[in-house]
């Protein structure tokens, strides 16, 4: 069972995606103010709005722990709203907002989990602490001295009420979770048969309002045609208990006299603003602003990419269709009307591909995070700065980039960046500085990460390489470039901690993994005493994949380009065979197995002719052989779109199948994984 | 198709669409079908058994397609032009199924349905019309198949 109540399945989405982009925000306010060491009445009254957005829909979704917690931030800085040059302990004010935020986030993150709700009330109490002494008072809980002890609301019925005015009770059931949020519901739903002109109490966005109706009941007063229509509507509402129609009492109760302005228990809606009118129109922080963006489902957009897709290879079937060159008519109008439709189609299809393109400064600004934390606690006072932060990626991109930035950037600045008294010693008399800079290059986005620290040492890392046994050529054939690769190989960091590399490496091989898994590729450059550069190269577009199409026996197969280093045509000499009827191609001075498609992929009239055929040298993953086809129909790009899972129970992918592709013309190419291929091809026969 | 489905439409009856393959009569629910098409060509997938045919491209999508006689264990036929693709849904994804020829779009009264008592089968209930014996067909359990 998920942590959130049942029933509110369809809003979780909403809410793990609407209160993570709320406290991302909140850390991009925290780091900046903390950094400028001056927090203004803006950024208090956001904070302050996050917290009670925050607190709001957690308690929609019951996660009480999440919403009390948020409201104990709240109240923090409803203090500090309240009296600006309150006196407090920062450093010690940022490092609860910071813990206060992790939590949210790490509960949001385990919302799916079958787990009971997180415990944070040791937290709360530290935060209640600080702002007792922030008052300069011991600990008391707020809320009780702010709700008012009465069961009536003043002024409930005045005497110059206007006639036909009918007056309700709404009372919600006890086990209602935010009675205010379903009156707020009624309300709207109300609002289409009748006029309703006021509510008790008055502000249902107040924060004491869900507390008030639960207390006191809901009271609305309308004009209204038809009594009978709006008493079922209110009976009908979600967690309604009891709706009936109030009725003036003969002598007004006495408490109802007694001064007490409702905006007294609703201290955060009127202490700011001294100007405006207690008696405001009830509105949200958030209409403010007008909204000029909105959210969508990312399958929403990817249906629409691959709708745009099917529409550009449909419109290369009809223009180009057969028929057309059969009927001897005159196609000048055709022609004209096609190419235009192709401008358009084009258009389309940029639109749609910069729909999904964000700027990489979503994943740039995580990593301010990760800097300040490292500073705290290894009092390097590195500086991050950001370069080309506003290029524009691949939403995909961004997400993937996340792990692989944030290892990166920890170790520039744990490994990279030396102690200050290094520094000092070195003769370093720049600040320590990490930039992440991002770019396009080609068809590329380049993000890279450079230190300004200490470099590495070829000297050390050769002979680390070398006691490792990862050698694979002498030692004087190795470039610089080659020898920073070590870095990023496996096990290279794992022993040996004594080295000052020790640890450039951790999770690098990692890292890199998870790059090439969707084409991209990691660079690592140095220079001793100067400082690294750790450099990221990912394709644009994820997928759409540059590949090498083969005739096999009248079936199509498509290589990727990066996999086949070459095509040849082979001469009878250089085809060996071994006693087992082992095949082999020599290739300059090489002996590769040769691997016959048409054998792999059980093709019967494929060509048998090692000379009549096409070669493919591939390599990936390590291995290397020559794959046999019959030709070599064309080289194209390609949308690969994976197999149906409804073939997921046949070995497709272990044999070397990634997906397919629908071709211009609707025919139908199968993509090969040459590193799938090749890492399961059982190269010995006869077994 | 869980149990309480198959419970469902054998008391409520429902339409069917009937089809013939090997002159026995089959059918699926209507609201399983989403196409009936032609033969479309064929894309071959090496290393999957005789009866998926291949993927065919239906509107950019490409859709697996299993030739029933073949799934059924039953003799390999010649496709005529009466040869039709059914293209079914199961959860999100779609299959093409293909069969001699379709018939028709039935209603199926309760008293018609006769639950088959093999649990987990491909074939879901038995179903009397117009003196014709047919069975209605799981296309969950036809198209995912084991190994």
């Amino acid at each position: 069972m998920p942590k959130f109540e049942s029933g509110m399945e369809n809003m979780a989405d909403m809410f793990v995606f609407e209160t993570g982009d709320l406290l991302e925000k909140l850390d991009e306010i925290l780091m900046r103010t903390e950094q400028e060491d001056s927090i203004s009445s803006d950024d208090i009254n956001e904070i302050f709005r996050t917290m009670h957005t925050i607190k709001g829909s957690a308690a929609m979704m019951s996660m009480h722990n999440m919403s009390t917690l948020a409201h104990s931030v709240e109240d923090l800085f409803y203090i500090i709203r309240e009296d600006p040059t309150v006196k407090y302990d920062k450093p010690a004010l940022y490092e609860l907002l910071f813990s206060a935020s992790d939590n949210l986030k790490s509960e949001l993150d385990s919302l799916y989990d079958d787990a009971p709700l997180t415990d944070f009330s040791e937290l709360e109490n530290k935060i209640h602490a600080f702002a007792a002494t922030m008052k300069g008072q011991p600990a008391t809980d707020s809320s009780d001295t702010s709700s008012a002890d009465t069961n009536t609301y003043e002024g409930l019925f005045p005497d110059d009420e206007k006639e036909g005015v009918l007056t309700y009770k709404v009372t919600y059931s006890e086990s209602c979770a935010m009675p205010d949020m379903r009156a707020l519901v009624l309300l709207r739903a109300l609002g289409k048969m009748c006029e309703v002109i006021k509510t008790f109490p008055e502000d249902l966005d107040a924060d004491n309002a869900g507390d008030e109706i639960s207390k006191k009941g809901l009271y609305i007063k309308l004009i209204t045609d038809d009594p009978n229509g709006v008493l079922d509507l209110m009976k009908n509402a979600v967690n309604v208990d009891k709706a009936e129609q109030a009725k003036k009492p003969e002598q007004p109760a006495n408490a109802a006299k007694k001064p007490q302005p409702a905006q007294k228990s609703a201290p955060e809606k009127s202490a700011p603003k001294p100007a405006q009118p207690a008696n405001a129109v009830p509105k949200k922080p958030a209409e403010k602003h007008e909204q000029s963006m909105i959210s969508v489902k990312l399958d929403k957009l990817n249906r629409l990419l691959d709708l745009v897709a099917e529409i550009v290879i449909t419109e290369g079937s009809v223009i180009s269709s057969p028929d057309l060159k059969k009927a001897e008519i005159n196609l000048d109008r055709f022609n004209k009307s096609s190419r235009e439709l192709k401008k358009l189609t084009d258009e389309l299809q940029d639109v749609v591909m910069s729909i999904r393109m964000v700027p990489v400064s979503t994943a740039f600004q995580k990593m301010n995070r990760v800097v300040r934390d490292m500073n705290q606690k290894l009092k390097k006072n590195v500086t991050l700065v950001f370069e080309g932060q506003e290029t524009e990626v691949d939403k995909s991109i961004v997400d993937i980039l996340n792990d692989p930035l944030m290892h990166i950037v920890r170790n520039a600045v744990d490994h990279g960046i030396e102690d200050p008294e290094v520094r000092a010693k070195a003769g370093k008399t720049e600040p320590a500085t990490v930039t992440l800079s991002a770019g396009y290059d080609s068809n590329e986005v380049v993000i890279s990460c450079r230190d300004n620290g200490a470099g590495m040492d070829t000297a050390k890392l050769m002979a680390k390489a070398k006691k490792n046994g990862m050698l694979t050529k002498p030692e004087n054939e190795y470039t610089d470039k080659e020898i920073f690769n070590f870095v990023v190989a496996a096990g290279f960091s794992t022993n040996d901690k004594i080295t000052e590399y020790s640890g450039r490496g951790v999770g690098m091989d990692v890292v890199k993994k998870n790059l090439e898994k969707v084409g991209g590729k990691l660079y690592v450059d140095s220079k001793f005493g100067e400082g690294s550069v750790f450099t990221i190269r990912i394709p644009l577009s994820l997928s759409i994949l540059d590949v090498l199409s083969v005739d096999v026996g009248g079936e199509n197969f498509s290589l990727p380009v990066s996999a086949v280093s070459e095509a040849f045509s082979c001469k009878a000499e250089s085809f060996i065979t071994d006693p087992e009827g082992n095949e082999f191609i020599m290739l300059r001075e090489k002996c590769l197995p040769l691997i016959r498609m048409s054998d792999h992929f059980d093709i019967p009239n494929a060509e048998k002719d090692v000379t009549k055929g096409i070669m493919l040298c591939c390599k990936d993953g390590g291995k290397e052989a020559v794959l046999m086809a019959d030709r070599i129909t064309v080289d194209q790009q390609v949308v690969v779109k994976p197999f149906s899972p409804l073939l997921d129970a046949y070995p497709l992918k272990e044999s070397g199948m990634a997906g397919c592709s629908v071709l211009g013309d609707g025919s139908i190419t199968i993509i090969l994984d040459m590193k799938e291929f090749l890492g399961n091809y059982d190269f010995r026969k006869g077994e | 198709m869980s149990e309480q489905d198959i419970n469902e439409f054998c008391q409520k009856g429902g339409k069917i669409l009937s089809f013939v393959s090997d002159e026995k009569y089959y059918a699926f629910e209507v609201k399983d079908v989403t196409d009936i098409i032609g033969l479309l060509p064929v894309t071959r997938l090496p290393k999957t058994p005789k009866f998926i045919k291949g993927v065919i491209n239906l509107r950019g999508k490409a859709v697996p397609v299993i030739d029933l006689r073949l799934r059924l264990g039953l003799p390999e036929g010649e496709y005529d032009n009466r040869s039709s693709t059914i293209v079914i849904e199961v959860g999100s994804n779609q299959a093409g199924i293909i069969c001699d020829k379709v018939l028709d779009v039935e209603d199926i009264l309760p008293q018609q349905t006769a639950v088959s008592p093999v649990k987990n089968s491909l074939v879901k209930c038995f179903i009397n019309a117009n003196n014709k014996n047919i069975s209605l067909l799981d296309p969950d359990i036809l198209v995912r198949t084991n190994r």
